[in-house]
């Protein structure tokens, strides 16, 4: 298995506010699980504690993945084992220019691998090359990372970084929110580009819509901090007619 | 209440005026500025006091020499007030000149630090730039036991001439010192002048700057005020501009622990049509359980009541990186004219969580990820300095932040060369 949750339980640090409550999922490698559920169910905050944000307790449970016990490692430690999280909104760094960016963290991950850093020639060919295939301006390497983007762009900008940081687990934190449907197409097919047998996806969802581009082998329901039901990619077209409180209940 | 009769004198309780004014051979010296004194609320002088007044100023050429900045073109080396003719560099020098032929009366200021600094035996090194493009260094040397010590400089820019004058402030590693000095502009109507200070003392220097200026009509002023050494460090201006006059003034602190940085500036726009954008960021670090680092901002617009039109701005920010740092900002307008626009602004702040976790996000280790913020924060005020000097401004600023980093990194972060970070 890439990602083995078994029963997680997470609180709020401070106020202690309980979010999930018991959430199991197993993840094999080179599959795609959608996790959909509605508003408050605790989708997000599955996808930041993968990721090791600060800010909650876990309270219950274990995090395994690829061999290696998750929730014992930090963020950056994290990511340069291969887990990415797209996020939702992703932050704006003023005065960091998406090159300087980009360098940095791929550096750090061939770093991570004992890999010679790549210089600055090197580098921009990569880049270019994910670039184009996301209909991305070049100029965009000398802007501030985040900083000023449409929708579109910041979410063509999470999917550049994770096809140039090719990590093993990819987590989309509703990367369908704020898209047109070009922009969504675009994405989408980012995404799928780097479907391979060694990667797996989690996708954060709460439409069916995003789930017509990329094709989920599995889809879960998530709701008041807990899976309650897992199916096929059925299940999120049986959401779609019934809505959630149907099929949850 | 009981009388404090009994209390013992003892011999080296001689208030150090006294000793200085004996050292220094003037009949009196007034007291030293305290925070009762509003325009040193925020900034103690108490470190000059814990100094011993010196007046000989004996210095090796070898000390000096080894913390001579590298810089091309013209030059003017000044050591203690006084210049080197044998390390000053004139050739190549067009449309302006140097002199340094005497020691001048200072005017009078009512400025107690300004009394000591008429005994200080500096010289006043003139600078006159009369016509084209001139580019000149100035290096200012602290060196051996002389307290204090500084001379003044005086520059004058003819209504054609463009002068871009670079400053350099250092001291040797066996300066005692405090460098108390004055710099007095004058821009002629159209003139314009690029000053750029790279403060650099020692870490245990004390600077008193006390800065005048005078702009004609229409004159232009580009300020860069880079403060990274000494103990206690104050630069404070009082800067008068006419009728379009422009004024642009950066400044960067980056203060570690136990270092106080202080800008004070006072513009007063005497006439129509002036403008003037001050803007000041400090960067202050620490260690835990430290003393902190300390940075004062005080600034303060007057606009005459026939100065219609001033457009003047002032914005304050800092970044404090450790617990125990902290900033003095007082921004003050005093307006007599009806139709202004004057504005001003502080902001003060941590690196935010959900950045440091976004690059986290990205496989960054911490102190990598804290460098990439932190100079982000500075190169935005950077992009202000004078093409001239933004060179250097940048690799000052880049090995201050390669120096103590701001958290330790954890033993398992993997190892970076972050080189690359400044092509």
């Amino acid at each position: 298995m890439m990602l083995t949750v078994n029963d997680l339980k997470i609180q709020l640090e401070g106020d202690r506010k309980k979010i999930l409550q018991g959430v199991s999922l197993s993840v094999g490698a080179g599959e795609v699980h959608a996790i959909m559920g509605p508003n408050g169910a605790g989708k997000s905050t599955l996808g930041y504690v993968l990721a090791g944000r600060e800010g909650y307790e876990v309270t219950g449970g274990s995090v395994d993945f690829d061999g290696q016990d998750l929730l014992e490692m930090e963020a950056d430690e994290r990511a340069r084992a291969g887990v990415f999280l797209a996020f939702q909104y992703p932050v704006e760094l003023p005065g960091v220019n998406v090159a300087t960016f980009l360098r940095t963290a791929l550096n750090a991950h061939r770093a991570a691998r004992g890999e010679k850093e790549l210089n600055a020639v090197e580098f921009l060919k990569l880049c270019r090359r994910e670039m184009q295939a996301l209909s991305m301006p070049e100029d965009f390497l000398q802007r501030s990372v985040n900083t000023g983007f449409s929708g579109g762009e910041k979410k063509r900008f999470e999917v550049l970084q994770m096809a140039l940081l090719e990590p093993k687990l990819c987590i989309l934190d509703e990367t369908d929110s704020g898209l047109d449907i070009d922009a969504l197409r675009i994405v989408a097919e980012g995404v799928n580009r780097l479907r391979d047998a060694g990667r797996s996806f989690v996708v954060i969802t709460h439409y069916q819509r995003l789930l017509e581009y990329i094709k989920p082998d599995h889809v879960h329901v998530l709701a008041a901090g807990r899976v309650v039901k897992s199916g096929g990619p059925e299940l999120a077209l049986e959401l779609e007619a019934k809505g959630y409180e149907g099929v949850a209940a | 209440m009981a009388a404090k009769a009994l209390t013992v004198v003892k011999a080296d309780a001689v208030p150090w005026p006294e000793r200085a004014a004996r050292v220094l051979g003037a009949a009196s010296l007034p007291p030293l500025p305290t925070p009762a004194d509003e325009a040193f609320h925020f900034t103690n002088l108490r470190p000059i006091s814990a100094l011993k007044p010196h007046r000989d100023s004996d210095w090796e050429l070898a000390d000096v020499a080894a913390v001579l900045p590298v810089v091309d073109g013209p030059q003017v080396v000044v050591v203690n007030g006084r210049v080197v003719p044998q390390l000053t560099v004139l050739d190549g020098l067009k449309g302006a000149s140097v002199r340094w032929d005497g020691v001048y009366p200072v005017p009078e200021v009512a400025e107690a630090l300004a009394a000591y600094h008429a005994h200080q035996g500096g010289q006043v090194v003139e600078i006159t730039a009369d016509e084209g493009e001139v580019v000149l260094h100035v290096i200012q040397v602290l060196a051996g036991a002389q307290v204090p010590s500084g001379g003044t400089l005086k520059v004058r820019v003819a209504a054609r001439a463009k002068l871009t004058l670079v400053e350099h402030l250092v001291g040797t590693a066996d300066a005692a010192g405090w460098w108390n000095d004055h710099v007095a502009l004058e821009v002629a109507a159209g003139g314009v002048l690029e000053q750029v200070l790279v403060q650099d003392l020692p870490l245990d220097a004390v600077l008193t700057r006390r800065q005048g200026g005078t702009f004609g009509s229409g004159a232009a002023y580009r300020a860069f005020t880079l403060q990274v050494g000494g103990r206690l460090a104050r630069v404070a201006s009082q800067f008068a501009c006419a009728e379009e006059a422009d004024i642009h003034h950066s400044g960067l602190a980056l203060a570690d622990d136990g270092q106080t940085h202080d800008t004070t500036l006072l513009l007063r726009h005497e006439d129509a049509g002036t403008a003037s954008h001050i803007r000041q960021r400090n960067i202050l670090r620490g260690k835990p359980g430290g003393k902190g680092a300390h940075a004062v901002f005080q600034g303060k617009f007057y606009v005459a009541q026939k100065a219609q039109k001033t457009d003047a701005y002032m914005l304050c920010e800092s970044l404090l990186l450790a617990e125990g740092a902290r900033v003095s900002a007082k921004p003050e307008l005093e307006i007599y004219a009806d139709d202004v626009k004057c504005s001003h602004g502080a902001s003060t702040g941590r690196l935010q969580p959900e950045q440091l976790f976004y690059l986290a996000a990205r496989g960054v280790p911490q102190a990598v990820a804290q460098r990439l913020l932190v100079a982000a924060f500075a190169d935005a005020l950077l992009d202000e300095a004078p093409a001239a000097a933004h060179a250097l401004l940048s690799a000052r600023v880049s090995r201050w932040l390669d120096g103590t980093p701001t958290v330790a990194p954890a033993d398992d972060t993997v190892e970076m060369n972050t080189d690359w970070l400044e092509d």
